[in-house]
């Protein structure tokens, strides 16, 4: 009898798989334990992680540390991959012109073109002139609309007003006539003096007509076709508000400036690809295809391509200790994405949606240095450490496991860094591939799309079902059921979308719907894992064909998710493939493969 | 049945006379009046914020409730809740924005919109009308608040267990 523990250190997490291994070779499992991965995979500063891990694992099973006759590594694979983003368009607004923020209440209803004035001036506009009057802070709403029902008496035209404080209805509703009034600018210093400008609002759940239409503008500041053009970016940042207000200012000018993203080349064993980012990302990936097995990755020098892989190349360098001419890139995912930013030079705080390309890349590193931290787990613990085998090997022994599977077999290992697939035939003979993009590219996608600047957050969005607080006593959850609490919820969390962890309520510190955050979140999953499952499957399949594998089983930390399996299953379906979350041992779930694998190539002795 | 009244509904805001509570009032119904919610006012005798805040929630047609107690607290209460565990209380006279902000979140309890927060907003005082006392009531407020603040400690639930998903490579 003899008792083996099989290490599985990956990118995130570090698995032990405890078995007593009898004289005819036969396994009995008597417990496994995950914990999260110490340090960057395959460095000795793995080597607490593993303590924790097995520690974990033998006291589940009441086993002593002496009693383990072997401990089984696998050969990591030396893969690391990263991620980068780039905007390539940009909004500036050179002498601020518009004011594009929707205040949960803004005032009056209409529109209204005139000239600015401040708010002390008002008493010396001249009757018959058309004005917009600016509010600043500590004006009290009873003083703004006296003043302003005053000015109406002395014959002065206000057409709309603009205010600091959150009170444009209470000044509305004081007014002797119906003007639009926004509120809530807080740089209310900043709107330009004796400027014309255009204030609009609409009744509640309508958005604005006039001021979101480029046409619209022109309209109302007589301009010219080709000032026309330069107002575009303004009008796509207002589609969708209920309120805005645009300033004409002689130099201002708001620019939607392409920056250079540059060329990205691509090497293939025989050819090569140039690309312009700029062309988006299925053209970036149909170049992939076209060149496979890809040999290495370059951007322009000077451009932003070329800055963000040299930026991947010099990180995976840093963290591998090897030199930078050896970073080969060997493949790369590129997704089409957006990111909310903040307009340079807005009133308010206003935000454009900018086009940005996100990439993952994946770097072949020479071997890790397994020998050195199996060494050193020798000398601390004075147990047999042994090198047992190659981690898609030990991977789809693992997955072979899962009850109502049989060889040929594709597994799909959906990890955080890196999806992996690998395919056994009947013949026992493994192949397997290592693709950029994985979990961490679609905590990146949510945090950008949303602007959340908060991975700690994207990455709970990712991994928890949404619910929309409507009652200090019910949420809707995200597919509409309904649930009750017996005591009130927090304040904080009243009438927002929230994440429901086990521990808790999070709310999302944002303005966004239920429906648009879970949309980004499938988006973004759909576009990382479905691309992925279908690429890493047509290149391990015997033919090139996806329809040659009969069984695919995803493991690994993102096939636990609550929808990328389902996703993954689902774009499969229509190839007749039985794809399913594997489930290690009939017990573990999508966990634990290849610690599992390590114990099943243990045939006794010592090798 | 057919003599039931038509009764508008509304917030119902309940006070007990004091000297600041005009102000109070005002600010309150301004909240009130922005977000679009409408509100009545009554003067009662009972001195308690947190009793009046119920009284007025139970009264009212929307559930919500306003009550300013004798000691210049104000309370917002909702008719479901238990007397004894008000959505907010005001302790103390506070200052002009906090009592615009109990009008805003008294109408966004009934919209069903995410509360204010207080840092929300920034938001100046006129100042020519606060009388000393509530300014220095203002200030004692601010103390005690710093003061609890050093004392009590920030808890954090942790984390516990495996985060089955990777690390961002940056940490």
């Amino acid at each position: 009898m003899a008792i083996v523990a099989g290490v599985d250190i990956g990118n995130s997490t570090t698995e032990v798989c405890l078995a007593r291994v009898n004289a005819r070779g036969e396994k009995e499992y008597l417990s496994s334990s995950i914990v999260k991965t110490t340090g960057i995979k395959g460095t000795t500063a793995n080597l607490p992680g593993i303590r924790t891990a097995l520690d974990d694992a033998l006291r589940h099973a009441g086993v002593d540390m002496n009693e383990l006759v072997q401990i089984r590594f696998n050969e990591a694979t030396p893969v690391i991959g990263d991620l980068a983003m780039e905007t390539i368009t940009e909004t500036i607004i050179t002498e601020s012109t518009m004011i594009g923020h929707n205040p949960g209440t803004p005032g009056g209803i209409g529109l209204g073109v005139g000239k600015t004035v401040t708010f002390a001036e008002l008493d010396r506009i001249q009757s018959g002139e058309k004005v917009i009057v600016v509010i600043p802070a500590r004006i009290d709403f009873e003083d703004a609309s006296q003043a302003i029902n005053w000015a109406f008496d002395r014959g002065v035209d206000v057409v709309g007003a603009i205010a600091c404080q959150d009170d444009a209805v209470l000044i509305a509703n004081r007014l002797d006539k119906r003007i639009p009034i926004v509120d809530e600018v807080t740089f209310i210093e900043k709107v330009p003096i004796g400027m014309l400008a255009a204030v609009e609002v609409t009744e509640p759940g309508r958005t604005i007509q006039t001021l979101s239409n480029p046409y619209g503008i022109a309209t109302v500041f007589n301009l010219t076709p080709e000032e026309t053009k330069m107002v575009v970016p303004i009008a796509r940042a207002l589609i969708g508000n209920r309120s805005a207000v645009v300033v004409r200012t002689p130099q201002g000018d708001v620019k939607a400036r392409t920056i250079p993203a540059g060329v990205l080349t691509i090497f293939g064993q025989r050819n090569r690809e140039e690309v312009d980012v700029e062309s988006g990302s299925s053209k970036i990936m149909q170049a992939v295809e076209r060149v496979q097995p890809v040999v290495d990755v370059k951007g322009e020098p000077g451009t932003n391509a070329g800055g963000m892989i040299e930026r991947v190349r010099q990180v995976m360098s840093d963290l591998t200790g090897q030199s930078l001419e050896r970073m080969n890139i060997q493949d790369l995912l590129s997704v089409d994405t957006f990111i909310p930013q903040q307009v340079r030079g807005g009133l308010a705080g206003e935000f454009a949606l900018e086009n940005a390309v996100a990439l993952a890349a994946m770097v072949k590193t020479s071997r890790l240095p397994m020998q050195q931290i199996a060494d050193q787990l020798i000398s601390q613990l004075g147990i047999p450490v042994v090198i047992a085998g190659v981690e898609a090997n030990m991977a789809v022994l693992g997955a072979l496991t899962t009850p109502g599977t049989d060889k040929p077999l594709a597994i799909l290992d959906m990890g955080g860094g890196s999806t992996d697939a690998a395919i056994v035939t009947r013949d026992e003979k493994v192949h397997s591939i290592h693709l950029a993009g994985a979990g961490d590219m679609v905590t990146m996608l949510i945090n950008s799309e949303l602007g959340l600047n908060d991975l700690d957050l994207a990455e709970d969005i990712k991994k928890f079902p949404l619910a929309k607080v409507e009652s200090l006593y019910h949420v809707r959850l995200e597919d509409g059921t309904v649930r009750f609490y017996e005591e009130h919820l927090p304040p904080q969390v009243f009438a927002r979308v929230v994440i429901l962890k086990e521990s808790g309520m999070v709310p999302i510190p944002s303005e966004y719907s239920l429906e648009k955050i879970r949309h980004v979140r499938r988006e973004a999953k759909k576009k990382v894992f479905v691309t992925n499952a279908l690429r890493a499957l047509a290149r391990v399949a015997p033919t090139g064909n996806v329809r040659h594998i009969e069984f695919v089983v995803m493991v690994g930390g993102s096939a636990l998710d609550f929808e990328v399996a389902d996703m993954v299953a689902d774009a499969l379906a229509e190839y007749g493939i039985v794809c399913g979350r594997g489930n290690i041992r009939g017990t573990e779930g999508p966990r634990n493969a290849v610690a599992t694998g390590l114990v099943l190539s243990y045939s006794g002795g010592g090798a | 049945m057919l003599d039931r009244m038509p009764v508008k509904p509304t917030v119902m805001v309940y006070y007990h006379p004091h000297e600041t509570c005009a102000c109070k009032l005002r600010e309150l119904q301004a909240g009130l009046e922005e977000e679009g919610i409408p509100a009545v006012i009554h003067s009662q005798s009972d001195p308690d914020s947190q009793r009046l805040g119920y009284q007025a929630a139970g009264a009212s047609h929307l559930g919500v409730g306003i009550g300013v107690g004798k000691d210049g607290s104000i309370c917002i209460h909702h008719t479901r809740l238990p007397e004894e565990r008000p959505l907010f209380i005001l302790e103390g006279p506070g200052e002009r924005a906090e009592w615009r902000r109990f009008g805003y979140n008294a109408a966004r309890l009934v919209k069903g919109t995410p509360f204010k927060d207080k840092e929300e907003q920034p938001f100046q005082n006129s100042g020519d009308d606060m009388n000393l006392d509530v300014l220095k009531a203002t200030i004692a407020e601010i103390v005690k608040r710093v003061l609890a603040e050093q004392s009590s400690q920030p808890v954090r639930p942790a984390d516990e267990g495996v985060n089955v998903w990777s690390r961002m490579p940056w940490g």
